[in-house]
């Protein structure tokens, strides 16, 4: 566990990156659900360069949006490969009883693979240009609604930011633990799975009554600053609505209408 | 909801806890050629204990989201597994929260979030995401959830039972930390 390379975020100072995240949550939710849309050349066709265009914006390196894919890669290849094999209809090029390679097929094959692709490249590049507390601050915000049924969204919130806040803190903890353990002889990562469960479980109980220390302070800490619940209470992070967020919404409702329009 | 009340003392035990499921479920993993064996279960499963089904599923979203956001998720999101997220930390509190944490009620609960959420719902997203892929991706899940699902009902008695862990919060009677 390397120091601190942390969350994902770059910072910059790109169109994108500029963009109220509630504006860039929205956006990528809608477009995980209008590439369901495409299924054909020309609307995935249309998604790609809309996205290319996107990670254009961006000012950050190709690269970061292809390690966004690495992980992935072999099940997305996996996919694609059944698909190929497995989907009949069109020309059949190669048959061997089940299995058989159609022109449907392989369409059927690339249209996985761009729409896996599109997807995380979406993904990313929100998590790429979103600090992870903007996010809480977009969902806090969209979730507002819920309050009229009694769903606490701001306690969900600060929940959220907590966790995000205090993840790299009790990862140190955690490195702290370890290293107790190691001194005492213990090998983390090493041997059969039932010795590397032995290993981790004397990490769990510590790791437990110290995020609980932890809570406790916080909590007291909070209360000491007169923390009352949420409603009402004022912001450090404000979010500002701006023209070139509309302007992504309204991109957005013209990319829906094209895709409408080009699908079979 | 139920009444749990979300003062300053319960928002923070949850906002830790989520960042302990993060930490383990992203960060401390186990992996064999197989399955790879997380232990993010068990701040959910701790939520569940302490808090009742709704906060914990609730705390169950928050986390998977937050995988998103630090780490990326697993790659490519999709709401469906929010919504698992969501259900499998439901069934932790729905089942543990204010009762008595015994080996038959462990059993119970880690079986009916196997076969409800990671057999039943996760599998349908699959089939949405993967199409025919999943034909083969089900499968191995299926061994994969025989091999961890003990594990699941042993982690959790025994995190439920430690007496280290009983010292520092009530798990039996959902109120939070012991004064």
């Amino acid at each position: 566990m390397d120091k601190l390379i942390f969350g994902r975020y770059i910072p910059g100072t790109s169109w994108i990156h500029r963009l109220d995240p509630r504006a860039k949550l929205l956006a990528t939710m809608f477009f995980i659900i209008i590439i369901f849309l495409a299924n054909n050349w020309q609307t995935y066709l249309l998604l790609l360069l809309f996205t290319l265009l996107a990670v254009k914006l961006t000012d950050i390196k190709f690269s970061f949006f292809i390690n966004g894919v690495k992980p992935m890669i072999w099940l997305i290849l996996f996919t694609v490969v059944l698909q190929v094999l497995f989907t009949s209809g069109g020309e059949t090029y190669f048959q061997w009883g089940p299995i058989m390679v159609t022109s449907q097929g392989l369409l059927n094959g690339v249209f996985i693979f761009c729409r896996f692709v599109l997807i995380i490249f979406m993904s990313t590049l929100l998590t790429l240009t979103t600090m992870p507390l903007s996010l809480t601050d977009a969902i806090e915000y969209l979730l507002r609604p819920l309050t009229k049924l009694k769903v606490p969204v701001y306690e969900i919130a600060l929940m959220l930011s907590i966790a995000l806040r205090f993840v790299p803190t009790l990862m140190d903890e955690t490195e702290k633990i370890m290293n107790a353990q190691r001194a005492r002889g213990v090998d983390f990562g090493e041997g059969n799975i039932f010795q590397q469960m032995k290993a981790i479980v004397p990490l769990l109980i510590p790791l437990f009554v110290s995020s609980f220390n932890r809570a406790e302070e916080l909590a007291t800490a909070m209360e000491a600053r007169g923390y009352q619940g949420g409603e009402g209470r004022t912001k450090y992070r404000q979010l500002h609505w701006q023209t070139s967020d509309t302007i992504v919404m309204l991109t957005f409702a013209v990319l829906t209408g094209a895709l409408i329009f080009l699908r079979n | 909801m139920k009444k749990v009340t979300y003062d300053a003392r319960t928002i923070a035990v949850i906002g830790l806890l989520i960042a302990l499921d993060l930490i383990l479920t992203h960060l401390f993993a186990i992996q064999t050629p197989i399955v790879r064996i997380s232990f993010g279960f068990l701040p959910s499963a701790m939520i569940g204990m302490l808090f009742g089904p709704w906060t914990a599923g609730i705390a169950g979203a928050l986390a998977d989201l937050a995988g998103i956001f630090l780490f990326g998720g697993s790659g490519a999101y999709f709401p469906g597994f929010t919504l698992s997220a969501f259900l499998g930390s439901f069934f932790y509190g729905f089942y543990l929260y204010k009762k008595p944490k015994t080996w038959g009620r462990v059993i119970l609960t880690v079986l009916v979030i196997t076969l409800v959420v990671n057999l039943g719902l996760n599998t349908l997203w699959l089939v949405i995401m993967y199409d025919q892929a999943a034909r083969v991706i089900v499968p191995t899940r299926l061994l994969q959830n025989l091999i961890v699902a003990p594990i699941r009902v042993l982690m959790i008695h025994y995190i439920a039972n430690h007496p280290r862990l009983r010292s520092v919060v009530k798990l039996d009677d959902g109120e939070t930390i012991k004064r």
